[in-house]
């Protein structure tokens, strides 16, 4: 009985959601006979073990129930120390960033409501922080996901030196970043080999890190850095594509485009929801390599969120730096938002 | 049982990780006050002060002796005498001091044995200017104040220049030599009074003491910090001490307990050479001592501290303090005022003493932020979180405080101080000079009042800068290109300075603060940069090349920059040039400008400060008229008090007399102003030069200062410029594009 508690409770979940689904279908197709639910494997499965486990437990519900409590309270013991942990890092620091953002300033604690708000949309930096922010992810964060995953295709298939390239990819991993500014600085300083080369050709200078260019470096750097761990993410999830269905589709005569775009991509769903979301999240980080390349108030077009709140950090205007912050999180949320919904989408008639 | 013994074990886990989550908060950098973390801060040393001007006037030399007494010299009865006092005792012995017509005591020093030591010179001519030694004897006394021998050193020192040679120290070691500190030259002598050797330091010696197991040491900054070495016979110099203890800049002597004790910003310490680390006895200010002024110490054996302090900005009003240790609850107890500061200039400490010895009901305590070991980020970042937490400090130091009195404003930290001027019954606010005044008043909000302060000006022979009172970086940059190639504009300028210089004083010409915009594309911003190009990267100091005044007289350096704080340095300029002077300006494209720069205890009111009335009672007390009429002497500046001004402006043109041998009144200098190269005998100020300094202090415009982050990014850009790598337009498009950046975060 202990073993299959937790089958059990998967099992109910699993009913849970197909029962979800049908009553969804049956909202969506109004008076219409709806179709029954096509159960997976998995779910026939359950619904054994279910069976099995309303057979044997008929006797002790009182001791199941009292097994339950315990089990609520053993669980409760295990999540105590990270909700704590979350509640002191993450939710008293949110609200107090919020209640920062609706005051005078960190000393008077005047309430202003949306002033601070409207101060820093107002503020020429923010908007510029927040207009190179978006670019810079808009550009930076597809690039990172299709390049990734368009290597970890090209790495899956039967090409030589597959382990060589891998290596080869996963390198500026293991670069420290120290180095990372330090190989960038030599490559784009306005001395540095990049205009070396061009100079070759016979181009003038370029300032890469003090002129329009300077994104596009940012973004070069970016890619650089981030696209080995997106695909080796993107070659585990390939590797757990089941063969069966591909081999199926093969038989099927189906063209290597169709494999990808209907089942491979579907398969791969999470993965890219994944991907992106960490994608996103390191290119907020690209702060870091930012200011050690180019100091606290960099060229305006590589000006970023983090400059903007770091600075006002210094300058003790938290208010400023707090409503910045809030709207940054907002934007964030509805961002994850729309990959979620987008995800759900696209993955919805996979099992994983 | 065993899902109860789990149960059990999880529970005790998810317990340790709750209290190892809640253990995260502590803040390891900043200085804490809580008594219950720092044993030491259960107690306090209660200093009890005995001044000794009451036995004598003129005192010299003053030690302690190791049987709890103090010996001093002085002149009682127009002769010079030695007097001891047992510490606990009210009357001093008195032992006459015999010494030959001319010949001074300009040392006291101590033997192994306790005995005191007098180092005694003889001069032929003024020491002063152009003397020189005719004789350096040491005479041993016992501390009973009989003569023990007199040890002559033959011709070892005569002809010694007398304004280079003195005796800063003096000690006999256990070896029984004589061992005399000269400032950078350690003379060990025979006990006979013979010249062993001669140990050349090369820099100056700040402190030369015996460590407890006998060996001679001494303390002088080195190329890479302060060293501490010991004396090496056998090779006649010096050997650094084995020790990973880092020194620095402070007061050394001998231990009886320890190798040695040491006062550094202010704290007391005891070490041996062996210790990692040494270990904090107490801070001197915690006792209302002055450690600028220390002059010796003593731990008695009852465990007292004697202590004797030298305030020479009060005309050397020498204290003894016995300090008494006592547990905290015994002291009446005293609000604490908290004083936050990056750093603790001498005149701060000696303020802070001050008040803290003059009020019953107020006590300052001084909040620094991380050690020398702190990173200045880290610092900045300590000092934030606490001007905005919840127990910030009640008083804020601006004078260096990295933050601008502007982003102190806007984030609500600074308090109105104009509030309490304008109530207080004792000092009125027309009393003080205007536009001093203003120095940190914003928006009709007076956040800070400066009790004194200096002039920032440029100094030029009139034959150069003419007898305006204004000039303009057109005239500079003509006046610079009218001389040869190898003549300095102003020593010791770099590309860099210059730069600042010159965007500090035409800051308003590129930045339009109100509506937060720049403009660095105009021709002026062209000219600041081809000018300062001119000047060297870097300015090392050549050991070799002419002295300044050498520099100046033959017309190879034109200008000096300088803060004035007397009328007297008017005497000093013009014999530095050679002929008259004029005070002028910072030259700038529309004029040019006096600045005037705090040379005091400048603070702000915090905003929540709790004891606002204390903090005001400390700003006051530095205002008062007592105060003011002795803060230009003590710091050197004018003071705000335009009574104490009047005073001060009007001494300077009085004449000072002295009686000749004849019994005629004769003018003699009212001061001297040294430096490495001259000295120039100061006499009364004509009344021209006290009415220009007046109007200097009342046309001279608060020192806004060069925005830093703003000259950072004009610096770093116009590096390429200088460096041939960009063109002027460029560095100006470049600059402009980044501090528009920064004007925009700031609105």
């Amino acid at each position: 009985m202990e073993r299959r508690e937790w089958p059990f409770r998967r099992a109910v979940w699993q009913i849970w959601k197909k029962v979800r689904e049908i009553r969804k279908e049956a909202k969506g197709t109004g008076n219409k006979k709806s179709r029954p639910p096509k159960l997976s494997r998995q779910g026939e499965e359950s619904k054994k073990i279910l069976s099995v486990h309303r057979k044997g437990g008929k006797a002790g519900k009182g001791s199941i129930e009292k097994k339950n409590a315990k089990s609520r309270r053993i669980s409760a013991a295990f999540l105590t120390p990270s909700v704590f942990g979350v509640m002191l890092f993450f939710v008293v620091p949110f609200i107090v960033v919020l209640y920062y953002a609706v005051v005078n300033n960190p000393i008077q604690h005047h309430f202003v409501f949306l002033d601070n708000f409207i101060n820093v949309f107002n503020n020429a930096a923010f908007r510029q922080a927040a207009y190179n922010t978006m670019k810079f992810s808009v550009i930076a964060v597809p690039l990172a996901v299709v390049l990734s995953l368009g290597l970890a295709m090209l790495l899956d298939s039967k090409i030589p030196f597959k382990s060589q390239f891998r290596t080869f990819f996963l390198t500026p991993m293991m670069v420290p970043i120290a180095s990372i500014v330090l190989i960038w600085q030599v490559l784009f300083h306005y001395n540095g080999m990049v205009n070396d080369i061009t100079a070759l050709f016979g181009a003038g200078k370029t300032d890469w890190l003090k002129s329009e260019h300077a994104q596009v470096v940012i973004i070069v750097l970016f890619l650089w850095k981030n696209l080995g761990y997106n695909m080796i993410l993107f070659m585990s999830a390939l590797g757990s594509i089941p063969k069966d269905i591909l081999e199926v589709a093969i038989l099927e005569s189906a063209k290597p485009w169709q494999i990808f775009v209907h089942i491979k991509i579907r398969y791969l769903s999470s993965t890219v929801l994944f991907v992106t979301i960490m994608s996103l999240i390191n290119s907020f980080k690209v702060f870091r390599e930012i200011y050690l390349l180019t100091d606290d108030y960099p060229y305006n077009t590589v000006y970023m969120m983090q400059h903007f709140m770091n600075n006002t950090f210094g300058n003790l205007d938290y208010q400023k730096l707090s409503a910045a912050a809030i709207l940054m999180s907002l934007v964030m949320i509805v961002i994850i938002g729309i990959l979620f919904l987008t995800e759900n989408h696209f993955g919805k008639d996979v099992e994983g | 049982m065993i899902n109860r013994k789990k149960q059990k074990a999880w529970g005790a886990l998810a317990a340790a990780l709750l209290l190892t989550v809640c253990g995260c908060g502590k803040d390891a950098g900043m200085e804490t006050a809580d008594p219950q973390e720092n044993p030491q801060e259960d107690f306090v040393y209660v200093p009890e002060y005995i001044s000794l001007n009451q036995y004598c006037e003129n005192i010299g030399t003053v030690i302690l002796g190791e049987n709890e007494e103090v010996f001093f010299t002085g002149i009682k009865e127009e002769k010079e005498v030695f007097f001891s006092l047992k510490i606990g005792e009210d009357t001093v012995k008195e032992f006459p001091l015999e010494t030959e017509n001319g010949v001074h005591i300009t040392s006291v020093g101590k033997d192994a044995e306790g005995n005191l030591l007098f180092g005694l010179t003889g001069y032929e001519g003024d020491p002063e200017a152009g003397g020189t030694i005719s004789q350096v004897a040491i005479k041993k006394v016992s501390p009973d104040g009989k003569e023990l021998e007199t040890i002559d050193t033959g011709n070892a020192f005569t002809k010694k220049d007398a304004f280079s040679f003195y005796i800063a120290g003096l000690l006999q070691g256990q070896d029984g030599n004589y061992y005399i500190n000269s400032g950078e030259n350690i003379y060990v002598l025979r006990e006979d009074g013979s010249l062993y050797c001669e140990i050349p330091v090369g820099q100056y010696i700040s402190n030369m003491f015996m460590l407890r197991d006998g060996r001679v040491a001494l303390v002088y900054r080195g190329n890479t910090g302060y060293s501490l070495e010991e004396v090496d016979l056998s090779q006649k110099g010096t050997k650094p001490l084995n020790t990973s203890i880092v020194f620095d800049y402070g007061t050394y002597q001998g231990g009886k307990d320890t190798d040695l004790l040491y006062t550094q910003n202010s704290v007391l310490y005891a070490c041996n050479l062996s210790d990692e680390k040494p270990t904090s006895l107490l801070n001197w200010m915690d006792s209302d001592i002055n450690s600028n002024y220390l002059q010796d110490f003593e731990i008695l054996q009852d465990g007292r501290i004697a202590a004797v302090t030298v305030d020479y900005s009060s005309g050397g009003e020498t204290e003894l303090s016995i300090l008494t240790k006592k547990s905290r609850s015994e002291v009446p107890e005293k609000e604490i005022l908290v004083y936050s500061s990056w750093y603790v200039p001498y005149y701060v400490e000696k303020d802070i003493v001050a008040f803290n010895k003059r009020s019953d009901k107020y006590r300052i305590e001084v909040r620094e932020y991380g050690d020398e070991n702190t990173e200045a980020e880290e610092k900045i970042t300590m000092m934030n979180t606490d001007l905005t937490g919840e127990q910030p400090p009640d008083i804020i130091d601006l004078t260096y405080c990295p933050l601008s009195l502007e982003q102190l404003i806007a984030a609500g930290v600074v308090e109105d101080i104009m509030p309490y001027l304008e109530a207080d019954d004792t000092i009125k606010k027309v009393d003080y000079v205007e536009n001093a005044l203003r120095a940190y008043e914003r928006d009709g909000k007076l956040y800070a009042i400066m009790p004194c302060y200096g002039i920032e000006a440029i100094i030029g022979r009139v034959s150069d800068v003419g007898n305006g009172k204004t000039w303009t970086m057109d005239e500079l940059m003509a006046l610079a290109d009218s001389k040869g190639a190898d003549t300095e504009v102003l020593q010791y300028m770099t590309k860099s300075s210059m730069l600042y210089m010159m965007c500090a004083g035409n800051q308003g010409l590129f930045v339009d603060a109100e509506n937060g915009t720049c403009d660095f594309s105009g021709e002026e911003f062209r000219k600041i940069l081809e000018f300062a190009s001119r000047f060297p990267a870097d300015a090392e100091y050549d050991p070799n090349a002419p002295s300044q005044i050498e520099k100046l007289r033959s017309g190879k350096l034109l200008l000096l920059m300088e803060t004035v704080t007397a009328v007297s340095q008017y005497q000093m300029f013009e014999y530095e040039f050679g002929e008259p002077v004029n005070i002028i300006g910072y030259p700038t494209f529309g004029g040019s400008g006096l600045m005037l720069v705090p040379n005091s205890t400048t603070v702000a009111m915090h905003a929540s400060s709790e004891n606002k009335e204390g903090v005001w009672e400390f700003i006051r007390f530095n205002l008062t008229e007592e105060r003011q009429e002795k803060l230009g002497t003590a710091n050197g500046g004018f003071p705000i008090l335009k009574s104490a001004l009047d005073k001060m402006l009007e001494k300077e043109t009085e004449d000072e007399y002295y009686v000749d041998a004849d019994g005629n009144k004769q003018i003699t200098s009212k001061s001297t102003w040294s430096t490495n190269d001259f000295t120039v005998e100061v006499y009364a100020a004509t009344q021209e030069q006290v009415d220009r300094v007046r109007e200097m202090i009342d046309t001279a415009q608060p020192d806004i200062g060069m925005d830093q982050q703003m000259f950072a990014i004009i610096n770093e850009e116009a590096q390429a410029y200088f460096d041939g790598q960009k063109s002027v337009e460029d560095v100006a498009s470049l600059v402009q594009n980044r501090v528009q950046t920064y004007l925009n975060e700031t609105k």
